[in-house]
């Protein structure tokens, strides 16, 4: 086997804050791992072990006080077309219609209007929401805004996609719908993912790799060998109960 | 529809209760003032002697007499009188505005966005918003004037002063996470300045700009009383030497009238730009009850 050029590099990174009482505290301590391309990475833990941290990182979002991320072998120095982020919150723009907030990406890249319209309808195909192009936001659901969100990034054709528990806030069926589109669009587009999530089903059910991060250290970093599609009967294999097993052990439970 | 009805219906209600209350008060409340005027005018004096002796400040023109040139007093020349008054206090209030407003918004986002101009600017502001308002006409007297130059910079410093304010917290309370969003798609800071910044504050600069839109109206006539030599502030004035109280009821109504109007008008219009906005009351416009109810918002999201 040939060794694979890592899309993805995260060498020692850690980062320091300073609590509101002044104490420092270490969100991550020294934190390294490469993702290669095409792969579902994702990182499971528990609330403030520094999952998001870790992201925002990546995404530029977020200083490091040491060590570096490089992508595509050119180290990060801030946001950028080239990760696209699947927030934790709404962050679909009320004053935009939805369909001007999935172009929105190339509008500010400089897409033609035409070029950039067609590109935000196909995506909104792709994630069932043809009919409320023209809609305000405020005028959809959760689910729907969370489907705006995809289709957003989806439509800015990043090689990374970076999703911040961006289910979190949703009823159950919608969050299992919604697993099953960014899973079928991952696979139709090869991009390479890193998916933040406390939920170690949701993890089982995407990952093609889990990483669990604990206190700012990454404590265990798996590769999901499972068969897809992840129904729930094959999570209930022997192998699949085992994983959840370890996992849960690894987060800190049981 | 039906509830629109009755609304109105208590709104008649209500008006005619109050004009029925100040009859009876004028008639129970006989004082007069110091030279021979009711304190409390009723309706007959009001529409009849108090109107039409605004001819008093008309100075002729279109063929009709002015009383100070031995014409008598008639009605055309008591409108053309307030209207012409109108007119000039209406110029002051609107370039007032519009040059308070530009001011105000740019150094608004100028703070907002820039750390220099923050570190220069923000503590005099600061300072400046602390002053009454009223307190300042005397400096804009001397230094500029009791004319309409003056006043409009007047106007203008009042609202600009509101304005900044509200457009520096509007930036301030721009969620991060939209700021973020726009980053991670590859927008640099003039495209997050344009599509993401100015649409987010534009709610909260609305609601600042019809605080201001009411207080412009009340700093006109401050502006007004204090030595100018047209508009209606100076009516006011002339009538208060001599203690014309019907005079100068006749001229707050006038200001009801107009700020009622402009308000209603500019909230018309802005009410379009943000229909996106998800807290914007879409009732049918019920002008009684929904503009105190949407000022209280506007209020209590700027005061927040």
């Amino acid at each position: 086997m040939t060794p694979q050029e890592a899309i993805l590099s995260v060498n020692e990174v850690g980062v320091r804050f300073v609590r509101t009482d002044g104490t420092p505290a270490e969100a991550l301590r020294s934190v390294s791992f490469k993702v290669f391309p095409g792969e579902f990475v994702c990182i499971l833990g528990r609330s403030g072990h520094g999952k998001t941290t870790l992201l925002n990182v990546v995404a530029g979002l977020l200083r490091v006080h040491r060590g570096e991320v490089r992508v595509m072998d050119r180290p990060v120095r801030g946001p950028g077309a080239d990760r696209g982020v699947i927030f934790q919150q709404d962050a679909v723009f009320p004053w935009m219609r939805v369909e001007e907030n999935v172009a929105f990406g190339l509008r500010v890249r400089r897409f033609s209007k035409r070029e950039r319209l067609r590109i935000a309808r196909e995506h909104l195909a792709l994630v069932d929401l043809t009919s409320v192009g023209r809609a305000w936001p405020r005028e959809l659901s959760g689910g729907m805004r969370a489907r705006v969100a995809i289709a957003s990034v989806f439509a800015n054709d990043p090689p990374i996609l970076l999703a911040d528990e961006p289910f979190g806030s949703l009823d159950y069926v919608t969050r299992r719908q919604l697993q099953m589109v960014l899973h079928d669009l991952w696979r139709q587009t090869a991009k390479t993912v890193l998916f933040v999530t406390h939920d170690v089903d949701e993890a089982l059910m995407l990952g093609t790799r889990v990483i669990v991060v604990k206190n700012g250290n990454i404590v265990e970093d798996r590769a999901i060998n499972l068969p897809t599609p992840r129904t729930d009967d094959v999570i209930a294999t022997p192998p699949g109960l085992a994983l959840k097993h370890l996992l849960l052990r690894q987060i800190g439970l049981e | 529809m039906k509830s629109g009805t009755s609304h109105l219906l208590g709104s008649i209600t209500i008006l005619s209760i109050l004009i029925l209350g100040w009859e009876l008060l004028s008639r129970i409340v006989t004082a007069k003032g110091s030279y021979g005027e009711p304190l409390v005018p009723g309706w007959g004096y009001l529409l009849g002697n108090s109107l039409l002796r605004m001819s008093d400040y008309w100075e002729g023109g279109y063929g009709i007499p002015a009383p100070s040139q031995g014409g008598s007093a008639t009605y055309a020349a008591a409108l053309l009188a307030l209207g012409g008054a109108s007119l000039v206090t209406f110029e002051r209030v609107f370039f007032g505005i519009v040059f308070g407003t530009l001011s105000g918004v740019g150094l608004g986002l100028l703070v907002a966005t820039s750390n220099l101009s923050r570190r220069l600017i923000a503590p005099t502001v600061h300072i400046v918003r602390m002053t009454p308002f009223l307190a300042m006409i005397p400096l804009f007297n001397l230094w500029f004037g009791a004319n309409t130059s003056g006043i409009i910079l007047f106007v203008a410093y009042g609202v600009a002063v509101i304005m900044f304010i509200g457009t520096a917290n509007a930036v301030r309370n721009v969620p991060r996470v939209f700021l973020d969003r726009a980053a991670t798609v590859g927008a640099n800071r003039a495209a997050i300045f344009r599509h993401v910044i100015l649409p987010a504050i534009f709610p909260e600069i609305r609601a600042s700009f019809l605080l201001s839109f009411g207080l412009s109206w009340s700093l006109v006539v401050a502006g007004e009383l204090l030595g100018a030599q047209s508009g209606l502030g100076v009516i006011v004035t002339y009538a208060l030497q001599f203690a014309y109280t019907g005079r100068v009821m006749i001229v707050a109504f006038l200001f009801i009238i107009y700020a009622g109007l402009s308000f209603a008008l500019f909230d018309a219009v802005s009410r379009r730009i943000i229909d996106w906005h998800p807290q914007v009351d879409r009732r049918p416009p019920d002008r009684s009850l929904g503009n105190i109810k949407r000022l209280r918002n506007s209020v209590r999201r700027c005061t927040r």
